[in-house]
């Protein structure tokens, strides 16, 4: 569970996007959601933190 | 669609880029001049903010497209998704809250405000009649627009730098105490 990949993946997509290539980036936002929906998954079943 | 609705969507994109770097500013206010360390669920809310700006430089510098506001959709539902799963998190009276609160509001709640706008920004521009303009159509940005995209582009960068500090190459722990890579931030 590395936290900083959706962040390191977004800016290359932002990289990539300014320098024209927009499948590419297009692509790394999509694998950037895809990675995002998985940590929430990950964060939201997870055991709370709080007696409820 | 006419070249008066073309330069107003791609004013409001450039307005909107502007108002996402804002927000992930005013959080870097209170992560590092007030000492509040971004949790596992706020860097996943700022994700969203992160990739649906990356959209808008799409849009910016490639010609608008539907399909880039289907990527702010889709970031936004999933980022509203770990807001409310913050917000469900303390909203039993008892349960406290993380973080300080502005205007009222704790950062996540006005996350879920802000993805909220973001949805009904992607609907308007839709209405606007955005349609593809890749291709000989696009224009080349303007200098707000690169102006836009620059300042975005370091925020993300910094934010990048941010979380490598903070959480190393593993995950961030529920309730951060300190930076893992800046020895000396840890408090007991």
């Amino acid at each position: 569970m590395v936290m900083v990949l959706p962040f390191f993946m977004g800016l290359l997509a932002g990289l990539f996007a300014i320098g024209g290539w927009r499948r590419t980036a297009l692509g790394l936002c999509l694998a950037t959601v895809a990675v995002q929906v998985w940590w929430l998954c990950y964060h939201s079943t997870s055991t709370l933190g709080l007696s409820l | 669609m006419t070249a008066a609705l073309k330069r107003a969507g791609h004013l409001l994109d450039t307005l909107a880029l502007f108002g996402l770097s804002g927000v992930l500013l005013v959080a870097f206010y209170y992560q590092f001049a007030l000492g509040e360390l971004p949790c596992p669920l706020c860097a996943l809310q700022r994700v969203g903010f992160i990739v649906a700006g990356v959209a808008l430089v799409l849009n910016l510098c490639a010609g608008r497209s539907p399909v880039h506001y289907g990527i702010v959709l889709l970031t936004a539902l999933a980022a509203a998704s770990a807001s409310l799963r913050q917000i469900g998190l303390h909203v039993v009276p008892g349960t406290g809250s993380y973080g300080s609160a502005l205007f009222g509001m704790h950062f996540y709640t006005w996350a879920f405000v802000g993805y909220g706008v973001l949805i009904a920004y992607v609907g308007l521009q839709l209405l606007l009649g955005a349609t593809s303009e890749r291709g000989a159509d696009s224009a080349s940005p303007g200098t707000p627009a690169r102006a836009a995209c620059g300042l975005f582009l370091a925020v993300a960068a910094a934010n990048v730098v941010a979380f490598l500090l903070e959480c190393g190459l593993g995950p961030c722990p529920d309730t951060p105490v300190g930076y893992l890579w800046l020895p000396g931030t840890r408090s007991p």
